[in-house]
């Protein structure tokens, strides 16, 4: 990665930071799961700036934005488009729906039905649409932020875990610490912070970033350390299901975007280890009632380094 | 254009085609064969390759059509036969086995069943584990291969199939083909240096028994070398072309005189006219010898002999032994005589005298001794009478018909002509040309007919010294035949009639004076540089085979026990020895095997190990590296709890992680690694 790639990278970032008061560590994972042309989840209680979060990446990247309110009685068309009959012209003509933009922002994704939900789901897992026997590719980057409200399950349709595998990593805010939120109070809205803020990439470069990070190398050594995390969550008794080779991919491309943003060009266990709490646990199935993601990642942040 | 040319076109055109087919089939089908598969048909063909002399066309055949159908089936060119099919080949193998030997069992006949089965076992090698029951078979095939041949050469080539079947062992536990296909014939060259030290141990310290470790009964029929049990005209002057070693001798002093070189086997009594053989038969069923009346004087020559197998029973002693190897008897002629035919290289120890007496006070069985056929030699029995009338005792008799050999024209070739009738007669008084076999027949004839006891002793002659490995060697080109006589007060005596004929009367051969080893002879040797370096690269080799016979094949009970002696563990006899190996041995697999779980695999990577002797270091320090602790988390509590020592720990961790981790790691990193670890002392 050339110097000046890098510092753009880590300009974008701060100026993130900027807006979302004392998160860095959630902004670079965005930042990683974008590049690893993943899809994030969010999930976290409502005006913690999951909002805010999307709408920053989208400015600083100079992503085209769209986002969905996902309600209960939203249709697969709302999503992706419709056809519409032009009298004029006597042809169906199609309009686009929100869903061709560069970043979405599914918003309270639990609150749709599952139909709207798998248009949404089968739109970012094969990066296009195909709508009455035509297929339309989805904009690149495609990047979709999907927002989940964990406390409010009355009237939703949670994500089973089939659908949750899709999201290469799962997120949560949480409330900034004082400092932040006193800075935050301070200062001016972050509304007017977003409309002030310049694109500091742009969709080439953030493809050229995506296929650098495919060149990130994973040694033998490195490799070893993931099958021995991947056999642990199989072997666990922790765990009712192990990772999936998806899950297994899903990691070794977020720890290799993790170690591009770290100005490296080769993936460290400590890289794996960095990703591993948001690509992992939603994947996983504790065995036991109770048991939280916080234990869940202790047991494989055990797993020893060969 | 003609017919004839068309159809020669045709024929072209089909050649052509099915040339490039071929060329084009095989070329993607080799990729698809299984490198195990090929690696193991490969070592099976090399295995089979020395027994194939031995094997009757009927198995030979069969078993290289079953080769040649497995690698057409690896090549996706032909099927497996069905079950059926295979059950009708095994029968045909037996029928095959048993109409070749009328037998499944011993030696021949069990390898031949052996072999014939393993190439049928292919016809439904389908699994991994099919293919381990094949290469354990074969590492067996390579052990019978020894059962017929322990020579140098077959030692080195079989370890070159051993490490062949071991290299597809190696391919079959590592599957998939994105290797290189060395990779694997490293890997087994590595396996097989590792488990050379244990090999070596268990060789020099496991139990050895005497004897062959199993009867072998067709040992007797087998092919023979060197000396027959009898003696008739030719059969000894057929070995002069034989440059093959039949025993060689360290002397722990220094070498008798070259007049003393006589080597003796076996004593022939019985003369049927032509042929000398001992009547007692079979040399087994000799009797063992009592009240042997030997009196020796002078000094001792002692010395270890080290005989090349012979398939016979006799053994090989300088006049006269006074000491028997194990496992052997004296005949009442002296003969040494071992209790099995000699099957593999044996190595004994002996002490003879060159000065001695021979049943001197008891005159010998004269029926035994002097017997003659009536009607043989008439001219011989005529000349004799007239020879005894003029000598005044025996002793005078003999210098009398010695004499006679030496002044009358009598030649020594190695090409005598053919003696029809009565071979001794004809020899005495017509041709005068003859071989060793020759003057001891006629001469113990002459003896006979004056009523002196006489016998044949047939044996080796000589020898020559190896300039590179000081010891003696005696070939079958040495084979030799002389005469004992017995005289009044004397005893049996030594009388050798060929070594009488002047060295103008010796016939030299095209070959030079290799095939006469009469002493003093062999500066008739050639000369030239070409032959000095054939002579000398013989040596050489002769030394390689002798240090081989001495300390591998030749490794028996005595051997071990003298080194035992030597290591200190004299006192252990067999179940001791073999407690003491297998507690030795079960300890160090144990420690090894205990050390390998206790880290979950063997850390073989360099830069892994020198990581870990780093944080052992520090563990020591009481600032133990956690297990799933990365290098860099590592690398910053370190410096956090010893600013001190952050400069090495940044270089350390930094060399660590881009060894294991990059690409392209730095090119000196390892032993910048190892350097920095080795001056880390925190």
């Amino acid at each position: 990665m050339s110097d000046d790639e890098k510092a753009r990278l880590d300009a974008a970032m701060a100026a993130a930071g900027e807006v979302i008061l004392g998160k860095p560590q959630e902004i670079r994972l965005a930042l990683a799961c974008l590049l690893a042309r993943g899809h994030l989840l969010i999930e976290d209680l409502p005006g913690v700036g999951k909002t805010t979060l999307a709408h920053t990446l989208a400015a600083v990247l100079g992503l085209q934005f769209q986002r969905i309110q996902f309600t209960s009685d939203l249709l697969p068309a709302d999503i992706l488009g419709v056809a519409v009959y032009d009298q004029e012209s006597g042809r169906f003509h199609f309009q686009p729906g929100p869903i061709f933009a560069q970043l979405i922002l599914a918003d309270e994704v639990n609150r749709a039905t599952p139909k709207a939900q798998s248009a949404l789901l089968e739109a970012m897992e094969e990066q296009q649409v195909s709508l009455e026997g035509e297929t339309r590719p989805l904009p690149r980057p495609f990047f979709v932020i999907a927002t989940q409200n964990p406390s409010c399950q009355i009237g939703t349709f949670p994500l089973p875990e089939s659908q949750l595998d899709r999201f290469t990593m799962r997120l949560s805010l949480g409330y900034p610490d004082p400092r932040a939120e006193r800075a935050l109070l301070a200062g001016v809205s972050r509304r007017q912070m977003l409309e002030g803020l310049a694109p500091l990439l742009d969709a080439p470069s953030l493809l050229a970033l995506q296929a650098r990070v495919d060149r990130v190398h994973a040694a033998e050594a490195l490799i070893d350390y993931l099958q021995a995390l991947i056999a642990f969550s199989r072997q666990s008794p922790h765990f009712v299901h192990g990772l999936s080779p998806r899950g297994g991919l899903a990691l070794l491309q977020s720890a290799r975007a993790w170690a591009l943003l770290g100005g490296r060009d080769h993936v460290t266990p400590e890289d794996v280890q960095a990703v591993l709490p948001h690509v992992v646990v939603h994947r996983l199935q504790p065995a036991a009632e109770g048991m939280g993601g916080e234990e869940l990642v202790g047991l494989l942040q055990s797993v020893p380094i060969p | 254009m003609s017919g004839a040319g068309r159809l020669h076109g045709l024929r072209e055109d089909l050649r052509e085609g099915v040339g490039s087919y071929l060329r084009r089939a095989l070329a993607w089908r080799w990729r698809l064969v299984d490198p195990a598969r090929l690696w193991l048909l490969a070592a099976l063909c090399l295995s089979l390759l020395p027994h194939l002399g031995r094997l009757p066309w009927l198995l030979i055949l069969p078993a290289m059509l079953l080769l040649a159908w497995r690698l057409a089936f690896e090549l996706r060119l032909a099927r497996l036969p069905t079950r059926g099919l295979r059950w009708l080949l095994v029968g045909l193998a037996l029928a095959a086995t048993l109409g070749s030997y009328q037998t499944v069992l011993g030696r021949q006949a069990g390898v031949a069943l052996l072999v014939i089965m393993l190439c049928l076992k292919l016809m439904e090698m389908q699994r991994p584990r099919d293919v381990a029951v094949v290469i354990g078979l074969n590492y067996f095939v390579v052990i019978t291969v020894f059962l017929f041949d322990q020579s140098l050469l077959m030692g080195a080539y079989m370890l070159l199939v051993v490490i062949l079947i071991t290299t597809a062992l190696v391919a079959l536990s590592r599957p998939g083909s994105e290797r290189p296909p060395w990779a694997d014939l490293r890997y087994a060259l590595v396996l097989l240096a590792q488990a050379a030290p244990l090999a070596l141990l268990l060789f020099v310290l496991f139990p050895r028994i005497d004897g062959p470790l199993w009867h072998l009964p067709e040992e007797a029929a087998g092919a023979s070398t060197g000396l027959s049990d009898s003696m008739s005209p030719g059969n000894i002057s057929r070995l002069g072309d034989d440059d093959a070693v039949a025993f060689r001798v360290q002397f722990d002093g220094p070498l008798p005189p070259p007049g003393q070189r006589y080597w003796r086997a076996l004593a022939l009594t019985h003369f049927d006219g032509r042929r000398w053989s001992n009547p007692d038969s079979a040399p087994h069923q000799r009797p063992p010898a009592r009240n042997l009346d030997l009196q020796v004087n002078g000094t001792a020559v002692d010395y270890t002999l080290t005989l090349e197998p012979h398939q016979r029973r006799w053994l090989f002693a300088l006049d006269m032994p006074v000491s028997l190897p194990r496992q052997s008897s004296l005949s009442p002629d002296f003969e040494l005589l071992a209790r099995e035919p000699v099957a593999s290289v044996q190595q004994y120890r002996l002490r003879s005298f060159p000065d001695y007496r021979l049943q001197a006070q008891q005159a010998p069985d004269a029926a035994r001794y002097g017997q003659l056929p009536a009607a043989a030699a008439p001219r011989a029995r005529l000349l004799a009478a007239r020879l005894w009338a003029e000598s005044a005792d025996a002793a005078d008799y003999v210098q009398r018909v010695l004499a006679l050999f030496r002044q009358q024209p009598f030649y020594y070739t190695r090409r005598p002509p053919h003696l029809a009738d009565d071979p001794v007669d004809g020899f005495l008084f017509d041709t005068r040309r003859g071989y060793c076999e020759h003057y001891a027949s006629a001469f113990s004839v002459l003896m006979r007919a004056a009523g002196v006891p006489a016998r044949v002793m047939t044996g080796y002659l000589g020898g020559e010294t190896n300039p590179l490995g000081d010891y003696f060697m005696v070939r079958q080109s040495d084979a030799h035949a002389w005469v004992e006589v017995w005289l009044q007060g004397r005893g049996w005596v030594r009388v050798d009639p060929t070594a009488v004929i002047p060295p103008a009367r010796v016939e030299v051969d095209a070959r030079g004076a290799d095939g006469l080893r009469i002493p003093g002879l062999d500066a008739l040797a050639g000369s030239g540089w070409a032959q000095a370096v054939w002579r000398r690269a013989g040596f050489a080799w002769d030394n390689l085979n002798h240090y081989w016979n001495q300390w591998v094949v030749g490794y028996d009970r005595d051997s071990q026990a003298t080194l035992l002696q030597a290591l200190g563990l004299g006192d252990l006899d067999a179940q001791g020895l073999a407690a003491v190996l297998f507690t030795a041995l079960g300890g160090v697999l144990g420690v090894l095997a205990w050390r390998v779980f206790r880290r979950g695999g063997l850390r073989r990577d360099p830069v892994a190990l020198a990581y870990a002797r780093f944080c052992a270091k520090l563990g020591r320090r009481g600032l133990a590296r956690g297990p799933a602790e990365g290098a860099e988390q590592f690398s910053r509590r370190l410096r956090a709890a010893r600013p001190d020592l952050a400069p090495q720990v940044i270089l350390v961790t930094r060399l660590y992680q881009h060894l294991r981790y990059a690409r392209h790691p730095p090119r000196d990193g390892l032993q910048r690694l190892q350097a920095a670890v080795r001056r880390f002392h925190p």
